[in-house]
């Protein structure tokens, strides 16, 4: 190779290295900006989650922990749908209240502004669902015909009074 | 901790060239300080792996698979390992790892090659760590040596009444293997050795590659007149290497082996047998094939092309005679895993940044279109004199960037390449990415749900 061939090899041996400097920055960046927002997405995630079981916990009155949470991921909403057993035991093994929530957090609580119960063992389809309060009944969540293990009893433990609580129906 | 340091050691000649006088003086102030730095350094590196050690032993956390007692002597010296303590441990390591590597040029090679080796003892003595990966080799060990099963048409689920079944993850019980039949083969004569024995013997593999591996980047680097320390301290402290890889006894660690076998052996001028290791690292894991096209534009060389077919038709063969034409399906595994996404993958991050929920078909087929642009640019790049090595590391990181499916060890795969590599940008974009990975994990830290 040539004297003239060797620099010219050189100079574009180094444009191409200033390119592939340049596309690497910008990649990183982009990855960079995408780690911190999803960072911040889990975040609000994990606090929007963590005042809804406050919320349930201080409506329904009970320290439960098996709680199950239908909780919306994508930073688009913050209606979410959390459900935990009306009497102590293993998951969904008794009837299940079941508290829709929305909008945003206040001293790790949010407002929960109707709901439904959930017979045992089944799952949460309106077929399954009785006793809708709030925006649940607006809405028509339930189904039509109430199941054999409905107990509209559990309902009366509400606490109408206590923080944001559900407006019964 | 200071005082036991050995002998300051003279700057390594790729760090000390370019020196000003201003740095020059700062890196005086530094030396006078290297010693007591890293020795709190390396004590925050010990402390951080024995707390995730310890308190994993004692078992009952999210972060550790349920497993034999194989550590349970351990257990009583920790606590339950939470997130909020494990997370604090990995930062705490990682922020002594990135000190580690600044003060490297004052750490001597015995500093070093001790705190590898202590670190390796003290991962290896405990618990499997943060993966059910080891029990899905060795339940395909027991089914095809154990029940007469070939693990490449069925999944762990069908010994489902076999000792191993209860620890293979949840997701993985109706999978058939996915790895090269080399390791299958490897890992066959630990099969009757029972759930613990093959569990130690899984172990004991994963610290036999480590070993070889670091000893084979030490032999690179110097060869290559980089600073062998550095490259060791680089690979072998990571903390996704030592705490993720080597924590769960992974068999990415036999992977990067036969790798740095490969570059071992080319630059002894043996690319036949080195052409060999790279099919031979294809057949535990078969990412490792990607060293291939380049070493062979890199080296041109018939030995590399003939080496190659060589050892792949042999494998062929064997992988044929033992498991039939899946044992040989290398493709079908790779597509298989393609379409698997995690949530730490940076395509799905890019999703959730503009507005998507996830990752959708078509953004399978355009991270596939640039991953090969990337190696396509690769190729040329090699074919025009770029280091055949240092492009094999660019693309398993591209590899490890622009899959959906992104677990912690996948993102070690450059590094022994990265250390062994003038093109120190490799390096950088390696460490930069890993750093972006921990990061990702960190939300725990700021809300803790209960």
């Amino acid at each position: 190779m040539s004297d003239s061939s060797t620099v010219q090899g050189m100079s574009e041996s180094s444009r191409v290295r200033r390119i592939e400097a340049v596309v690497l920055v910008l990649i990183f960046l982009l990855l960079a900006v995408a780690t911190v927002a999803d960072v911040r997405q889990r975040v609000n995630n994990d606090h929007r989650l963590l005042a809804d079981l406050n919320t349930w916990r201080a409506v329904s009155g009970h320290e439960y922990h098996n709680l199950s949470i239908e909780q919306n991921k994508d930073g688009r909403g913050t209606r979410e749908v959390v459900c935990g057993n009306t009497a102590p035991g293993a998951p969904k093994v008794h009837v299940r209240l079941c508290l829709i929530m929305s909008g945003p957090t206040h001293d790790v609580r949010r407002a929960a502004h109707g709901g439904y119960y959930l017979p045992p063992l089944l799952d949460d389809v309106r077929t399954h669902r009785y006793a809708c309060f709030g925006s649940a009944k607006r809405s028509q969540l339930c189904g039509e015909a109430a199941p054999a293990t409905r107990k509209v009893s559990v309902t009366e433990r509400l606490d109408p009074g206590g923080p944001r609580s559900a407006k019964r129906g | 901790m200071s005082s036991a340091l050995p002998a300051v050691e003279q700057p390594s000649t790729q760090h000390g060239r370019l020196g000003s006088q201003s740095r020059a003086g700062g890196d005086s102030r530094l030396a006078r300080w290297a010693p007591l730095l890293a020795g709190v350094c390396t004590a925050v590196l010990l402390a951080a792996t024995l707390e995730v050690v310890l308190d994993g032993a004692t078992g009952h956390s999210p972060l550790i698979p349920k497993s034999p007692q194989i550590a349970g002597w351990l257990g009583a010296l920790g606590a339950r390992l939470s997130f909020q303590v494990f997370l604090v441990a990995l930062l705490a390591f990682t922020a002594a790892y990135a000190g580690m590597l600044g003060l490297s040029r004052w750490l001597s090679a015995r500093w070093v090659l001790g705190l590898v080796a202590v670190l390796h003892l003290i991962v290896f003595v405990g618990p499997i760590l943060f993966s059910t990966d080891v029990f899905s080799y060795i339940a395909y060990a027991r089914m095809g040596v154990e029940h007469g099963i070939n693990p490449y048409l069925h999944g762990p689920s069908a010994i489902i009444h076999d000792p191993v079944y209860r620890y293979v993850g949840q997701s993985w019980k109706h999978v058939q293997t996915a790895y090269g039949p080399l390791y299958t083969l490897i890992s066959y004569p630990l099969a009757p050795l029972g759930v613990t024995g093959a569990l130690w013997g899984m172990k004991l593999m994963g610290l036999a590659a480590s070993a070889g591996t670091l000893a084979l980047t030490w032999r690179c680097a110097r060869i290559r007149g980089l600073s062998p320390s550095f490259a060791v301290l680089a690979v072998g402290v990571n903390p996704l290497y030592i705490l993720y890889g080597f924590g769960g006894a992974h068999n990415d660690l036999i992977l990067m082996l036969a790798m740095m076998a490969a570059v071992s052996l080319t630059l002894a001028g043996r690319d036949a047998p080195a052409a060999a290791a790279v099919v031979g690292g294809m057949l535990v894991k078969a990412t490792g094939a990607v060293l291939l096209p380049f070493m062979i534009l890199g080296r041109r060389q018939v030995g590399a092309i003939v080496g190659g077919a060589g050892a792949m038709l042999g494998a062929a063969v064997v992988a044929y005679t033992v498991f039939g034409v899946h044992g040989v399906d290398l493709i079908a595994a790779l597509n298989r895993n393609a379409a698997f996404v995690s949530t730490d993958s940076f395509p799905t991050e890019i999703a959730h940044l503009f507005g998507k929920p996830g990752v959708f078909p078509i953004d399978h087929t355009l991270l596939k279109a640039a991953l090969v642009v990337i190696v396509l640019h690769l190729m040329w790049r090699t074919w025009r004199g770029y280091d055949w090595v240092a492009a094999s590391g660019w693309t398993l990181l591209a590899i490890s960037v622009t899959s959906t499916w992104l677990l912690a060890w996948y993102i070690v795969w450059s590094l022994p390449l990265a250390v062994v590599t003038r093109d120190r940008r490799l390096l950088a974009a390696t460490l930069a990415i890993q750093a972006l990975f921990i990061a990702h994990q960190v939300s725990p830290l700021f809300v803790q749900v209960r």
